[in-house]
């Protein structure tokens, strides 16, 4: 049995994604305003947040959705229309935070049946309360308004004849958006019998709502059965009562079969009556800032993506059709027109590109929230700055980033941040700060998360690196860097104590996982006493790497950039040969001396360049491996979209012979994209 | 054997006759040129771009251990797919098809030929099992 209404399963994604989105946007009101107080546009962009939420809840039939939003809205309204009313304000904050997380929650948990609706309905009235004490009166006020009878003769004209009926439709009190109900009803009923004249006139109105609620919804048809429409209208959601108005006369009453609905919110408050008139005729002027902006499946926009690089295969080879061979130099309208047809794919692709990206602020934002709660909970006031919030990432990248960015602030503030007192001894007289900031370099983009904290102790550690049993090589070895990276080994965790918000024990390792995971690396710098910066280094889009052409026996392969760290040609002393066979190079200007695996051997590729000083030695690091890959030759460097093998394919074992995977290039043909990591590590294990 | 096509596209290689089921076969691709990837087994080719994705070039005549040989003009890759597995078979020449109604008979052995049927000239016709013949380790 689903939550909603029947009839709406089609509508549920849309409602989820809309409702997730306005909450987030008051929870970057209810932050932002938090210390600074309410600005009048942030009261009404609140009261239109809860309002919409009102009503999308209300059509999906979620009465405990729709009722807390409407007591949320009922407290803003109040505010909106007296600036001076004079509430707690911690209070209200308490409330909406509440309530913004109950909502949330029960939206997340929609499609799921299992989870059952969860029952606002004692923090609906704790808002209910907190309205009737802001208007100074005692909460008992509370009383059902009853609904409106008579009148309404005035729809008959004096040229009606017998035929011709008018019923008076009256909603429950509690129901939200009588109009659309009525919209409804006047549809069905439009299929049995003719409609002449409603009464508001037009349902669309403003105002038709609250005229519905207040007096009712009268409507006017020529028929035969006049018992029947009524009955039918009877039937309506949420219908109380249905009259059949009597020209000239009283109307006769009749009850509706159905009672409420048990799950209806309690009669609203005083308060809820007037605010809803105040609310509708000013929606309209308060058009939402993101008009014009639509809302589309990811999975359409990699559809869209890989037709637009199909386009340009297809162009491709159109244009370079080897039956065009003859006509080469005879065709210059066709060859302008080519022109013409190429700059448009190119545009397409770069469009169809940008479209994916997204702006880092959304995942950023998010990050108010942590702090905030932080704050309330460990008391250390710590403000978060953000910096390049505008940065543009794929929208993969920037879903990928949330988890990591939310556990580094975490950390940042529970473990990077001193206590006040403790900030205060070390003659800190700085706020203490979180910043976030995102910027690009090369391909990449990097997110920092810096704390003006402690910083850590390089040394303490060691110590406990060495007690936990994960160092790997001797402690003196340790370079204050790499010291740091310990955090980020499994099974380290600085924290003694478990805290709410951290030091679970799994932490770092799972964060820098993950991050690597997508080809992103994460780094940790910290000064003892001033703080730490952890640095997320992802590539801007997740479907394009950068990476260098090379040339292995006539055949072109790539090597990703991020593993690359120098390319050069060995001069002949630079070439060492060792006293088992080995070769190694030493590196370019310095004395550092790295094994050297041929590539054309380790592929066992016959017939490449053999002498070492006319290859290209390509220095890659990956994964704690270093050492010199040597090519024929480098090509240029590349955008490419790099695809895994197909599983048939893997199953041959490609992966550990290194290579990751493939490309398809702008003109069909395949390049094969080279594992530099797999590659080093392969030839340990020999 | 009722779920299975009853039709098979027959084709020449190494001078016999034989057939994939045509509902798998994908298409007939004319082209001949392949992108050779090391580390595969030997009978896999290279791979070759259909559509924006990668499949494998699998040569017919040395996946059934034959040397390999030079390809003439009339070759081509018929483009198998079998469960979710995609592959290109590169194979002599694409000739015609057959019924295999009343004309089919069943080895029931490991083999890669999973059964014989007679052609319209009356030649024998080995038609293959895409599962086994894609089960190169």
């Amino acid at each position: 049995m689903p939550k909603f209404e029947q009839g709406m399963e089609a509508m549920l994604d849309m409602f989820v994604f809309e409702t997730s989105e306005l909450l987030e946007k008051l929870d970057d009101i209810l932050m932002r305003t938090e210390e600074s107080g309410l600005e009048p546009d942030d009261i009404g962009e609140i009261f239109r947040i809860m309002h919409t939420v009102k009503g999308s809840a209300a059509m999906m039939g979620l009465q405990n959705m729709s009722g807390l939003a409407h007591s949320l809205e009922d407290l803003f309204s109040l505010i909106r229309e007296d600036p001076n009313i004079k509430y707690d304000k911690d209070g209200l904050y308490a409330l909406l935070y509440e309530g913004s997380d109950g909502l949330k929650a029960e939206t997340e948990n929609l499609s799921d049946d299992s989870i059952p609706l969860t029952d606002f309905t004692e923090l609906t009235a704790r808002c209910r309360a907190f309205a009737q004490v802001m208007q100074g009166k005692p909460a008992e006020q509370a009383e059902a308004h009853t609904a409106s009878c008579g009148g309404g003769a005035e729809i008959y004209s004096p040229e009606d004849g017998d035929d011709v009926t008018a019923y008076k439709v009256i909603y429950d009190k509690s129901c939200l958006m009588p109009d659309i109900r009525a919209m409804v009803l006047l549809n069905q009923t439009k299929s049995q019998a003719e409609v002449l004249a409603t009464l508001p006139p037009d349902l669309d109105a403003d105002d038709a709502g609250e005229s519905i609620s207040e007096n009712g919804f009268i409507i006017k048809v020529r028929t035969d059965k006049p018992d029947e429409i009524e009955e039918h209208l009877k039937t309506g959601i949420n219908v109380s009562g249905v009259e059949r108005i009597v020209k000239g006369g009283t109307p006769q009453t009749s009850p509706a079969q159905e009672a409420p609905k048990p799950e209806a919110a309690p009669s609203p408050a005083p308060a809820a009556q007037t605010a809803a008139p105040a609310a509708a005729p000013k929606k309209a002027k308060h058009e939402d800032k993101s008009a014009g902006m639509i809302s589309v499946k990811l999975e359409k926009l990699d559809r869209l993506m890989r037709i637009a690089q199909e386009l340009v295969i297809a162009e491709s080879g159109v244009l370079h059709s080897s039956d065009l061979a003859p006509y080469k130099t005879a065709l210059p309208n066709f060859d302008k027109s080519a022109r013409e047809l190429k700059k448009l794919t190119d545009e397409l692709q770069d469009m169809v590109m940008s479209v994916r990206m997204v702006p880092v602020n959304n995942v950023f934002s998010k990050m108010n929230r942590v702090v905030r709660d932080m704050n309330k909970t460990l008391g250390k006031g710590v403000i978060l700055e953000m910096v390049g919030e505008n940065t543009e990432v794929d929208k993969s990248v920037a879903d990928m980033l949330g988890d990591p960015l939310m556990h580094l602030v975490r950390n940042a503030v529970d473990h990077g941040i001193e206590m006040p007192d403790e900030r205060a001894a070390a003659g800190k007289t700085d706020p203490p700060t979180v910043t976030l900031k995102a910027f690009y370099e090369s391909n990449d983009v990097l997110v920092t998360v810096t704390d003006n904290g402690a910083g850590m102790d390089s040394r303490k550690l060691l110590d406990k690196a060495r007690q936990k049993g994960i160092l790997t090589k001797p402690e003196s070895e340790y370079t204050e860097q790499e010291c740091f990276s310990l955090i980020m080994a499994a099974g380290f965790s600085t924290n003694t104590t478990v805290t709410e918000y951290s030091g679970r024990g799994v932490g770092m390792d799972v964060v820098k996982k993950n991050i690597e995971k997508v080809g992103g690396s994460l780094h940790v710098d910290s000064k003892l006493g001033e703080g730490s910066t952890f640095t997320i280094r992802v590539p801007m889009s997740l479907s394009i790497s950068s990476c260098m052409g090379i040339r292995l026996c006539g055949q072109e392969y790539v090597l990703p950039v991020s593993v690359l760290e120098e390319a050069f040609r060995a001069d002949p002393e630079e070439i060492i040969l060792t006293p088992d066979g080995k070769e190694a190079v030493l590196k370019n200007g310095t004395d550092e001396v790295l094994p050297i695996i041929r590539l054309d051997d380790h592929f066992g590729l016959e017939g490449g360049e053999r002498d070492l000083t006319k290859g290209i030695m390509l220095i890659c690091s990956a994964a704690n491996e270093r050492a010199a890959l040597f090519a024929g030759d480098i090509i240029e460097d590349m955008q490419i979209v790099i695809k895994p093998f197909s599983p048939y394919l893997s199953s041959f074992g490609l992966k550990e012979k290194g290579l990751s995977g493939t490309s398809v290039l702008g003109d069909g043909s395949i390049i094969l994209v080279i594992d530099a990591g797999e590659i080093m590590k392969g030839r340990d294990a020999k | 054997m009722n779920d299975v096509a009853s039709s098979a596209v027959i084709f020449r290689s190494e001078g016999g006759l034989f057939a994939f089921r045509i509902n798998e076969l994908l298409e007939i691709i004319t082209r001949s040129d392949y992108t050779f990837v090391p580390g595969l087994p030997d009978c896999v080719i290279g791979v070759i771009n259909r559509m924006g994705d990668v499949i494998p070039v699998i040569d017919f005549r040395m996946r059934l251990g034959f040397p390999p040989t030079e390809y003439g003009s009339r070759s081509c890759l018929m483009v198998i797919e079998h469960d979710t597995t995609v592959a290109a078979v590169r194979v002599d020449e694409a000739v015609t098809s057959i019924d295999l109604e009343d004309n089919f008979v069943e080895l029931g052995n490991d083999s890669i030929i999973a059964g014989l049927a007679n052609g319209n000239n009356g030649e024998r016709i080995s038609v293959i099992d895409a599962q086994k013949f894609f089960d190169i380790n």
